[in-house]
């Protein structure tokens, strides 16, 4: 097992000394292998959802942009989500959009009934809606370690290498994350 | 009432996702038993945490690569004072260049010592001291203790590095990647790089590369290359 991932890494760092000297088909493989990941955290951490895609774009430009400078003294994945999340900060701070509260999806905090379904489908996608809704919802810090917990499957130890805090900090935000939702949330249990 | 024992308190996320050793989890059981407030905490945690693993995981709808490929040559293509700070393709196709010529470079001194007899000290004027060099295989290398090594493989591949070292692997058997040690050149090269597919032996120093994206085990730097064969 440890051979093998020695062996993604040490590919990884073939892959990127290539991009480093501006091969082509390595900076193609660089956005093939991390287009997902940079769309995911982007999809929660931006607050105009119209603007992901174009955003994905400018991510992609700094990371080769920047590439050069990259050092190997973290995996590819971290730095690549560091900057995403910086992206999206900075992207954000310059602009507020008006966002749609939760409050507005759900009405008041009354039960929803399950058996109301129509349609399963179209159940579960209004129930993918509204949990996104409710991690958008979330103050930008605490909707960062939501993400790169539950969505990327990262460990603590990694969550803090991309956010550069510690440890404690990420364990500290996600149980501040996980009270707000569970408190959004609670009204739809029946259904989630 | 909420809780007075704060490091209880700091203890929930990790009692969730399993990350107390058994004797902490026992004891925050323990409080758990007799403290109502953390109780209701951690329920709410779990169901948070319930909630947070049906995060959908949405998928890009577009493929980007053509405007990001575009806007690279867009930068690339504009004259010097209008570039960005990081006009990208022209950086890298100044790098590109340089490793050419370094490239050919190499290639010239593996010529020139393709020349000169087999099993040759390439630039080394210390034969004497080669002696000193503890005999290791590539698999034995992550047991050895001694400093200088001298072990023996085939040149699996060779790379530049953008600051102007020059790496290659080293494998025991060609058609397997595995096991490898990687050796570096380090700049100014002045030890002709070997050819890829030649059988060498490599004197230098031993050492275990700990960065998280490395881990293996290196001869950094080479001090000499002997061709075994070619
Ligand atoms: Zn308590």
């Amino acid at each position: 097992m440890k051979s093998q991932k020695d062996h993604s890494l040490s590919d990884e760092r073939a892959l990127v000394l290539l991009a480093q000297i501006g091969d082509r088909a390595a900076l193609r493989e660089i956005y093939d292998r991390h287009r997902d990941r940079v769309h995911r955290v982007v999809f929660y951490s931006l607050d105009e959802p119209l603007l992901v895609e174009d955003v994905l774009q400018t991510i992609f430009l700094k990371i080769y942009r920047a590439l050069p400078h990259f050092r190997f003294e973290a995996l590819l994945s971290t730095w690549i989500y560091r900057i995403a999340l910086n992206e999206c900060l900075n992207h954000n701070q310059r602009r507020r959009p008006d966002q749609v509260p939760l409050d507005a999806i759900l009405g008041s905090g009354e039960e929803i009934d399950p058996a109301e379904a129509v349609d399963d489908q179209h159940a579960r996608r209004e129930v993918s809606r509204i949990l996104q809704q409710a991690v958008l919802d979330l103050p930008p810090r605490l909707r960062s370690v939501v993400v790169l917990k539950y969505v990327e499957g990262l460990s603590y130890d990694e969550i803090a290498r991309v956010l550069e805090c510690a440890p404690g900090t990420v364990a500290s935000r996600l149980s501040r994350a996980l009270i707000q939702m569970e408190e959004r949330l609670r009204p739809l249990r029946g259904l989630l | 009432m909420k809780c007075w024992r704060a490091y209880m308190r700091r203890n929930f996320m990790r009692y969730l996702d399993g990350e107390l050793d058994p004797q902490a989890a026992t004891r925050f059981e323990t409080h758990l038993l007799d403290c109502g407030w953390c109780r209701g905490q951690v329920a709410r945690l779990r169901e948070g945490q319930r909630f947070a693993r049906q995060i959908p995981a949405p998928r890009p709808s577009l493929d980007r690569w053509d405007e990001i490929e575009a806007a690279l040559e867009h930068e690339s293509s504009l004259p010097a004072g209008r570039q960005s700070a990081g006009s990208l393709l022209r950086r890298y196709q100044t790098m590109a260049a340089m490793s050419v010529i370094a490239l050919l470079v190499a290639a010239l001194l593996i010529t020139l010592n393709m020349g000169s007899s087999d099993n040759q000290m390439a630039g080394m004027t210390y034969r004497d001291d080669l002696e000193k060099f503890q005999a290791v295989s590539i698999l034995d290398l992550p047991g050895n203790t001694m400093p200088h090594v001298v072990t023996e493989g085939y040149v699996s591949e060779l790379r530049l590095d953008p600051d102007g070292d020059m790496t290659f692997r080293l494998v025991e058997d060609i058609n397997d990647p595995n096991p490898f040690i990687v050796c570096e050149i380090i700049k100014p090269i002045t030890i002709p790089p070997p050819a890829i597919g030649s059988r060498v032996r490599v004197y230098g120093v031993s050492r275990y590369d700990g960065q998280p994206d490395r881990q293996w085990y290196e001869v950094h730097p080479v001090l000499n290359i002997e061709v075994v064969r070619r």
